[in-house]
């Protein structure tokens, strides 16, 4: 027994009887892994960078169908910043939602979750606090509420996160939901990113109907998709 | 587990040797069904096995893979594909040591049924924690990892869950006359 058993409120647990798996157990389970031929980890790594950018080229291919950067009458270095300053938060967000971290089950969730869900707020803030200093960068566009932001950020994540929910299906074993809630929302965010070189619009409404709903609407989704397609199932 | 991962297809004996007998005894103990636990664990090493390409170099593999299997219990649970026994159960399956006297075997098998009764007074986390340490034989910080909470949350889970145990079956005890 561990060490830390011995303690002078513990119980005498120890007293319960060892047990085996029969020898059957061992031949039954090395016939079920011969007949499974299963991924190394350079080909599992490999396959996931392949897949995650085969979906996002084509999610590129969507926003550029769509008309891609467009500069209109923005000054240069409001979009340099506001795209610098939402890449570094949307990727780092990315980062820590679909990587694993130094534990094969993955980051703890009570570290991961604020972090990661933090960065949609600070993009909002840090697009609005660097758009307030060039002139009327944050007037309202009574054309433009949002909903082709909000169109075009779930058309550009549509197939990214198609990719995310097949290349991570059945592997989570704890926390399924959270797994494709956190994942979904990385996507919605990386995809909030190519809006932003999109749309010349900072007025808040509009970011939040346009920028902010839909990657809400995706995390929704990510979540209830996540139990049924993440979490692990008998084989 | 880190050769398996990369490829070395030999080292799986070695894994199931490490693996095996904890997984076992760990849901054993909650299944009290010798044909369910090894199907359980049979599962479990196929999903590892499935898996190992996404196996974390200088990780641990036995938090994972206890992870794996509680989950597949759980998910059983909540299927009703398993009747989890409490007070008045039937024990389906006999599983002496092969260490073990007639009288050493009846004393563990009645201590086993007190502390199944004492069981069910734990609240969901603390017989998680419980039985992974005591049932797995992990240590608090493996037990952690299964669990997703901070080594302090399962040495408190623990130590409640102890003094709870500890209160019932003394219970059970001063309350039986052969005692």
């Amino acid at each position: 027994m561990p060490e830390q058993h011995a303690q002078s409120d513990t119980p005498q647990f120890e007293a319960l009887p060892a047990l085996e798996p029969s020898r059957a157990l061992k031949r039954r389970v090395l016939e079920s892994i011969a007949a499974r031929p299963a991924p190394t980890r350079s080909s599992t790594r490999t396959r996931q960078w392949l897949g995650m950018g085969i979906a996002w080229s084509v999610g590129l291919s969507i926003f550029f169908y769509l008309g891609g950067i467009r500069v209109t009458e923005r000054p240069l270095p409001l979009i340099v910043g506001t795209a610098l300053g939402t890449a570094l938060l949307a990727a780092s967000a990315a980062w820590i939602a679909l990587t694993r971290g130094r534990s094969s089950l993955g980051r703890p969730l009570r570290l991961a979750l604020p972090i990661v869900l933090s960065a949609l707020p600070l993009i909002v803030v840090w697009k609005i606090a660097f758009s307030s200093q060039f002139p009327r960068a944050l007037v309202e566009w009574p054309t433009r509420p949002g909903f082709r932001c909000l169109g075009v950020t779930l058309a550009v994540a549509a197939v990214p996160f198609a990719g995310f929910m097949y290349l991570w299906r059945n592997t989570e074993a704890r926390h399924p939901i959270s797994t494709g809630l956190l994942g979904a929302y990385s996507v919605g965010l990386l995809a909030t990113f190519l809006t932003d070189l999109w749309c010349p619009v900072a007025y808040p409404p509009h970011l939040l109907l346009g920028h902010a709903l839909p990657v809400a609407i995706l995390t929704a989704l990510g979540a209830l998709l996540g139990r049924r397609l993440i979490g692990i199932k008998r084989l | 587990m880190e050769r398996y991962a990369l490829g070395d297809d030999s080292a799986f004996a070695d894994l199931y040797e490490a693996l095996a007998p904890r997984l076992y005894a760990f849901v054993f103990r909650k299944l009290r069904d010798v044909a369910r636990a090894e199907d359980l664990v049979q599962q479990t090493l196929l999903q590892l096995h499935c898996a190992r390409g996404r196996f974390v170099v200088g990780s641990w593999v036995t938090p994972w893979a206890f992870a794996i299997i509680r989950r597949l219990y759980l998910d059983q649970v909540r299927r009703k594909q398993v009747v989890v026994l409490t007070r008045g159960g039937e024990i389906s399956h006999e599983h002496p040591s092969d260490h073990q006297g007639p009288e050493e075997f009846a004393h563990s098998r009645e201590l086993e049924e007190r502390l199944r009764q004492a069981l069910t007074r734990l609240s969901p986390p603390q017989q998680a924690a419980f039985e992974l340490v005591y049932f797995g034989h992990m240590s608090h910080a493996e037990a952690a990892a299964v669990l997703d909470v901070s080594v302090a949350s399962v040495k408190l889970r623990v130590q409640r869950a102890n003094q709870v145990i500890r209160a019932s079956i003394e219970d059970q005890y001063s309350g039986d006359p052969n005692a």
